[in-house]
């Protein structure tokens, strides 16, 4: 019934954003997530309780995360009492060694029926442990909603490593498995990765801004522009590959103080800049079909959010309420913008509907939260907020009722998440 | 002249023949061509050697006003919030600036601008743009070539301090200059 229930408030929801019928509502709150009970795992083998541990962690840590779970905490010896205990599904799952590593049984109980409604097997050797256990998490998600969760996915973002240098780094969306992606030794900020998994930023390693990344997907860091010297600029910063991978946008500054946002094709090496305002053009981001770009300008004093077609016409401005509206970045199916808005000093997160043209104010604290991403799936945020270490990552639902860390590093800025390849 | 020339080499003539005579060694001839000339070469060294001091004393003096003027040129300009204008206050120091690269012509300057941390990083760095060209265009107006000033932005990837308050915000608003060679 319970998850009866939840579909009935996710179809009044998309009804009512008809014009993007699957993005999820921003009203989601714990009322409507279906209860789970999760099972102890079962385990065959000797010596294999740690693997088990580390699995059963990561994935109550995924599906408290996924935004459509309520994780039951009633110890059930009989499961014929499930329903009378409000819980709707019931997760089993099993693990055993194999030659080769693991494998991993798993089987969803409905409540009230208590017929097996989902099954699934997997193996998996040692080193996959945690994304196996991502991947049973986003399966939860998909045959609940129809759409993948996003446990199986990454985060890129810029940390300062000593004064004055910064490099890029990855991990899981948990937290786990943190690798360093550039060795620089410089300013190296501003990631973008593209669906095939290639990087994009920006480094001052030979002394001014460049735009590095990777031409093929685990091809080497290359410069990626200035393509020629004598095309150097003042200033160019926010790389961001489009949807389609062959081109991205950035911001091409001149000698006049004046940025611009631009487009550069990796094939023809031709730059197309795509607006010709006095003042600050900056912080492009891509609607997911590639056909229209947000960014923040002052054209109109203080920076506010606008959009234009990805030919530079149509600008029209999207906020207004607020003296600083700046860090746009477009869900993941189209029909959101999360942008941040500065108020005494302070940035908090905001999300724009387009399909009502309303902002909804996510966060609200006494530290500042920014540089918004979307979640492959459109449920969470990630962000970097202030509250603690200075520069640490945190992950939101769309209501703003759960803020978590991701991590406890500090000194972190510009997450951006993206599926895991 | 000619007879006065005549006498003296009679003279010399008659004298080597009596040392020749009288004394067999021409040794001491030798010995006094030896003990002069050291005598000689100490004065050219102390010379010399003055001349040096004296020239690396020009050229520390030298080193030192051109430290002292370096450091009295490249000091900080500082701007308002969100703004990217030349500040009253801050337009002698950028006078100051332009009367050291006019004295120095071999020197190029790299200019930095720099922001708070109540901006968002990519905004900030455009911001940074912006200011750093403002300074650019004030020092051409003062006179100096365009191809002596580098601009860069670092918006806030470089703060000077990271507290969350007024006097440090006002800090980090601000342009930089460093000498390029």
């Amino acid at each position: 019934m319970r998850q009866i229930l939840f579909l009935i408030l996710l179809s009044i929801n998309l009804l009512l954003d008809a014009q993007v019928p699957t993005e999820v509502s921003l009203q989601a709150s714990a009322s409507t997530k279906v209860v789970l009970h999760v099972d102890t795992p079962q385990f065959v083998g000797s010596g294999i309780d740690r693997v088990v541990e580390d699995f059963s962690t990561t994935l109550r840590k995924d599906l408290q995360n996924s935004g459509v779970f309520l994780l039951s905490t009633s110890s059930l010896a009989d499961k014929k009492n499930m329903k009378e205990r409000g819980i709707d599904w019931s997760l089993t799952y099993i693990i055993g060694e194999t030659e080769s590593g693991y494998e991993m049984k798993a089987q969803v109980t409905d409540a009230g029926s208590l017929n097996v409604i989902h099954e699934v097997k997997y193996q998996f050797g040692v080193l996959a442990i945690h994304n196996y256990a991502h991947i049973l998490a986003d399966d939860m998600v998909m045959w609940l909603t129809g759409e993948r969760g996003s446990a199986f996915s990454k985060i890129t973002f810029a940390r300062q490593t000593k004064p004055g240098v910064k490099e890029l780094f990855q991990m899981d969306s948990d937290g786990e498995n943190i690798s360093q992606l550039t060795k620089w030794g410089s300013l190296t900020i501003a990631p973008s990765v593209a669906k095939d998994g290639r990087i994009l930023y920006v480094t001052y390693k030979s002394g001014s801004p460049e735009i590095w990344g990777q031409k093929s997907v685990g091809g080497p860091h290359e410069k990626l522009f200035p393509y020629d010297l004598k095309d150097r600029p003042a200033f160019c910063s926010s790389p961001i590959w489009a949807p389609d991978g062959r081109r991205f946008a950035f911001v091409l500054g001149d000698a006049q103080g004046r940025s611009d946002i631009a487009l550069y094709d990796l094939k023809t090496l031709k730059v197309r800049k795509l607006t010709f305002n006095e003042g600050i053009n900056t912080e492009p981001s891509w609607n997911p079909s590639g056909t229209q770009i947000a960014f923040t300008s002052n054209r109109g004093g203080g920076p506010q959010i606008f959009l234009m077609e990805d030919d530079g016409t149509n600008v029209r401005q999207l906020t207004f309420d607020g003296a600083y509206n700046a860090s746009p970045s477009w869900s993941p199916l189209g029909s959101m913008i999360a942008f941040v808005s500065r108020f005494e000093g302070k940035f908090d997160l905001f999300i724009f509907k387009l399909t009502d043209g309303k902002s909804y104010q996510i966060t609200t604290g006494v530290s500042s939260n920014e540089s918004p991403s979307w979640s492959p799936d459109g449920r969470s945020l990630v962000f970097i907020g202030s509250r603690s270490s200075g520069g640490a990552i945190y992950r939101s639902d769309l209501s703003g009722a759960s803020v978590l860390p991701i991590s406890n590093l500090g000194l972190c800025q510009s997450p951006v998440w993206s599926i895991k390849n | 002249m000619f007879s006065n020339r005549l006498a003296l080499s009679v003279i010399s003539t008659s004298l080597l023949l009596q040392l020749a005579c009288s004394k067999p060694t021409p040794v001491p001839v030798v010995e006094t061509v030896v003990a002069e000339a050291p005598v000689v070469d100490m004065k050219a060294a102390q010379e010399a050697e003055m001349k040096l001091k004296l020239a690396d004393e020009v050229r520390q003096k030298a080193e030192q006003d051109f430290q002292e003027a370096k450091t009295k040129a490249m000091t900080n300009i500082y701007f308002d919030l969100d703004r990217a204008i030349i500040r009253e206050q801050d337009k002698s120091s950028l006078q100051t600036l332009a009367n050291f690269l006019r004295s120095y012509p071999q020197i190029k300057v790299q200019i930095s601008g720099h922001a708070d941390e109540r901006g968002t990083n990519e905004y900030n760095l455009a911001l940074g743009n912006k200011r750093a060209s403002a300074t650019v265009t004030y020092l051409k107006g003062l006179g100096i070539d365009e191809s002596r000033l580098q601009s860069i932005s670092f918006g806030k990837e470089k703060p000077l301090c990271n507290e969350s308050n007024e006097s440090c915000w006002s800090r980090n608003r601000r342009a930089e200059f460093t000498p390029i060679n």
